[in-house]
């Protein structure tokens, strides 16, 4: 843009031209200046020289400042004009500013034409500038109300009350309702009643919460609609108040989606989950009453079959004895293929629970070796163990782990003949593997791809030891993917075969985290809200033996609050996590826990080192998943010893070195924060000058007495909660206590003072 | 004297066979086929050991278990389970109820004979 400003000059008198040029030389303007002597000229220069302000002689011959105003209002109105003349009164110059001029200025004050200029000018930028700005404002608007206007998605305002002010043209299709139909009526006259009651009800929680901490969010909300045909209609709406020049809530903006389909398919889905999980309910208890039901007649025919054999029920013939015998066998067999159908239910239905715990595979397979090592003798057989992996350990299942060893141990006895049974286990870095080989009559190479099918045997041998059911190798292989393991063969025929499987190495933190994140998804689904604590023990050595009654305790203390879930894990660092299912709970856990272990390693010698932390994350103000909620948990932990010593105690006693006897032996151990008083009536003052955590209290004192004193603390709500022992060399009087707190609810210590009982009472209670 | 065992189950089979084998092993029968028969019995044959099914018509074997433990001299009587369900928490449930031991269908006579001796302190 030009930076010098144009200057149009209207005069007719050469001379009055340049004084006018003069006088606008003395002021510092840049400029440039075109000077015109008639209409014709002023509107030739108008058009060409475009100018940026306009001096005009009031009387010219033939022209002049009236009409030349009329012509600048029809054709440039913005540029400012300022009227010059020599003659003007004052009437008249009233008349020129009314009819559009600028200003005006008399020929014998020129100077004061450049500042009257320069405010035109000023004035006539602020002009533009404002007029830019509404400009741009109703453009933009025009922007948005386009948008808003053209949105497939739903966008409105309210009022405070929740009246739509304006809705945008996809209502129509959304709610079947035309914009005009739905302004000035309530969102709440259109949602169905369950969602009615869950909108007011957020929305004044909300609307109360801003009103004490302004916060800008973004509230969303599912909510059922009635459209005008009286179908209804899943909207999301996400809304956030919109808010006057004092930050107040004036009204909401909101913007919403038809989500109907997608809640349809939800609903689909959840009903469709529901019908699975009643159908393998279902199925598991059709297979054991099934289970149930077989077993009953079994019972009397093999018991009648026994008793045959036996001779209960007279001689019998040896032959008859040789097919009784078989028949007993099968009927064996039969109750084995009806408990090995009853797992196999149980594992692929995932009806029962699987019981995970840090498992040493080294005990697991001296178990199996040892059950079968009778067996293995009679056949002259030798079960060797191998194994190489350093830290032999998987979280997981032991009897389930136990059973698939023992399938594939027991078949491997069962086909070989002549040599040793090896099993072994070797470290794979992320997995442990474990094999179980045998020498064998092996499988054939088309068989192996079915080895692990239900119902089928390979090469049956007669021998001793049960007779298969054809289903070992199918629970084997359930119970190692149920593990997260994968199980293969290899076999040559006649030379053995091995079975191989590998179990994920999980860590106890990993395994307790997976336990937690299972957990903590159930929670959120669930409930929507709840807390989880983390409890952590360091240096615990000195308490090895007390530390399953410290758990025990905390799992207590979660029964009566009906927690909902319970994880420890007892390896390394011992550990506790729980999950409430009320986040409001947080601090009433916390404490109660504390004190649930304190009870227990309060018990223990004094000069343990052991230290106890905790720390806790509520969701859903801590969001996040299961990990990062944890991290939150872990991150606030809490040495619970620091934050004792912290403690502010106050010593009211008028017994001064009895007094410093106590202060110096907790410095001693640590509490740093020792208040003291010798009366009772200082006492007071200093207790309401700075609220101590804990009172050691005097009950004969001069002013004031000990009594006295409970009782002030107890009437005042400051100071009623604040925990006190009390130090007495004769009986205490309890009646003169009642008033204030039930029956012996206050720690008494006698004298002469018993520091260690002091410093247990006091670590208790803080 | 020989020993006197009420036998209670609904399955008039298993009654047979379980009396059978027992009274070849020198014991004495009483049978009950149901829960109210077994409540009788028991009053009127004040038996040395009741072996009695888990669930029966007409009232469970945990309630004939509760009811004998209401009267006096009858809550002396050990009792024995049995049943064709092999879920280990119906055996930890009757063992906690007081319950003298625990037998699963089928059974293993030795097993079975193991366990009466040592409910009727013969061993």
């Amino acid at each position: 843009m030009d930076s010098q400003i144009r200057v149009m000059i209207a005069e007719d008198s050469a001379v009055d031209a340049e004084l006018i040029a003069r006088a606008l030389g003395k002021e510092d303007l840049a400029y440039t200046s075109k000077w015109v002597k008639s209409k014709e000229e002023f509107l030739k220069a108008l058009q060409e020289f475009a100018p940026g302000i306009v001096v005009c002689d009031y009387k010219m011959p033939g022209f002049g400042a009236p009409e030349a105003l009329e012509i600048m209002k029809k054709l440039s109105p913005h540029i400012p004009f300022i009227v010059v003349s020599g003659t003007i009164g004052e009437e008249v110059a009233v008349e020129t500013l009314k009819s559009g001029a600028t200003d005006y200025v008399m020929k014998d004050m020129l100077a004061k034409l450049g500042p009257a200029m320069k405010r035109a000018l000023e004035e006539a930028r602020e002009r533009t500038e404002r007029k830019k700005a509404e400009e741009a404002l109703q453009e933009s608007e025009k922007r948005y109300r386009f948008l808003a206007d053209n949105a497939v998605d739903l966008i409105w305002t309210s009022d405070l009350r929740l009246n739509y002010t304006y809705i945008s043209p996809s209502a129509l299709r959304i709610f079947g309702f035309a914009p005009d139909e739905m302004v000035g009526q309530g969102v709440v006259k259109l949602l169905m009643p369950d969602s009615a009651q869950a909108a007011i009800k957020e929305f004044t929680e909300e609307l109360t919460m801003d009103a004490s901490k302004p916060k800008d969010r973004i509230l969303t909300a599912q909510s059922q609609y009635m459209r005008k045909d009286g179908s209804t209609v899943w909207v999301e709406v996400k809304m956030s108040f919109m808010r006057g020049p004092d930050g107040r809530p004036t009204g909401v903006l909101g913007a919403g989606r038809d989500i109907t389909e997608r809640k349809n398919v939800e609903e689909v889905l959840k009903a469709a989950n529901e019908q699975m999980k009643k159908a393998s309910a279902l199925k598991s208890e059709f297979v054991a009453t099934v289970s149930h039901e077989l077993r009953t007649p079994m019972t009397s025919i093999r018991e009648t079959v026994s008793q045959m054999l036996d001779g209960i029920l007279g001689e019998t013939t040896e032959d008859q004895r040789d097919m009784l015998s078989m028949c007993l066998e099968d009927i064996d067999r039969l109750g084995r293929i009806i408990n090995d159908l009853l797992s196999i239910s149980k594992l692929e239905g995932q009806t029962e629970g699987v019981n995970k715990e840090l498992v040493d595979l080294t005990v697991v397979i001296e178990n199996v070796i040892a059950n079968f090592h009778s067996l293995a003798e009679v056949k002259g057989l030798e079960i060797r163990k191998n194994i190489s992996a350093e830290r032999p350990m998987v979280y997981a299942d032991k009897d389930k782990i136990t059973r698939a060893f023992s399938n594939l141990v027991g078949n491997a006895l069962k086909f070989t003949k002549k040599g040793h049974i090896d099993i072994s286990v070797r470290d794979k870095g992320e997995e442990l593997e474990c094999a179980v080989s045998d020498a064998g009559i092996g499988i054939a190479a088309e068989h192996l791809h079915e080895v692990f099918d239900k119902f089928t045997q390979f090469g049956r041998v007669d021998g001793p030891g049960e007779k298969g059911t054809g289903l070992g190798l199918a629970i084997s292989k359930d119970i190692v993917e149920l593990h997260g393991g994968k199980i293969s063969v290899e076999s040559t025929l006649d030379k053995g075969s091995k079975f191989i499987f590998t179990l994920p190495k999980q860590s106890p933190e990993e395994a307790l985290l997976e336990c937690i994140e299972k957990k903590i998804i159930s929670a959120k689904r669930e409930h929507g809200e709840f807390s989880i604590f983390i409890i952590r023990l360091d240096n615990y050595s000195d308490l090895l033996g007390k530390i399953k009654e410290v758990f025990q305790k905390m799992l207590k203390v979660e029964n009566v609050l009906k927690g909902e879930a319970i994880v420890t894990i007892m390896g390394k660092d011992e550990m506790a996590v729980f999950v409430d299912v009320n986040k409001q709970n947080a601090p009433l856990v916390s404490s109660r826990i504390k004190r649930a272990v304190k009870e227990v390693l309060l018990e223990t010698d004094k000069e343990s080192e052991f230290s106890l932390s905790y720390g806790y994350a509520t969701y859903p103000d801590d969001d996040g998943s299961a990990k990062e909620l944890l991290e939150k948990a872990e991150s606030r932990l809490i040495n619970e010893k620091d934050e004792r010593f912290k403690k502010h105690i106050m010593i009211v006693d008028d017994d001064a070195p009895l007094v410093t006897i106590m202060k110096i032996n907790l410095q001693n151990i640590g509490y740093a924060n020792i208040g003291e008083a010798y009366d009772g009536t200082e006492a007071i003052e200093k207790i309401k000058e700075k609220i101590p955590d804990l009172v050691v209290l005097d009950m004969k004192m001069p002013k004031m007495s000990g009594y006295e004193v409970v009782g002030r603390l107890k009437e005042d709500v400051t100071t009623k909660d604040i925990p006190i022992i009390i130090m007495s060399g004769a009986k205490v009087e309890y009646e003169k206590l009642e008033e204030y707190v039930a029956k012996k609810a206050i720690p008494v210590m006698g004298k002469p003072l018993d520091m260690d009982k002091l410093v247990t009472l006091i670590n208790y209670l803080l | 004297m020989a020993k006197k065992i009420l036998i209670v189950d609904d399955e008039p089979n298993i009654v047979k066979v379980l009396a059978s084998r027992l009274k070849a092993n020198n014991y004495d029968i009483v049978a009950a086929y149901d829960a109210v028969q077994a409540m009788k019995k028991a009053v009127a044959d004040k038996p040395d050991l009741i072996i009695m099914d888990y669930k029966m018509p007409a009232g469970s074997g945990v309630t004939v278990f509760e009811n004998l433990q209401r009267i006096g001299e009858l809550g002396i009587i050990p009792v024995i389970f049995i049943t064709a369900f092999a879920a280990k928490d119906i055996k930890d449930k009757v063992m906690k109820m007081g319950a003298i031991d625990f037998i699963t269908k089928p059974f293993d006579p030795e097993d079975l004979l193991h366990k009466v001796k040592e409910a009727l302190g013969d061993t």
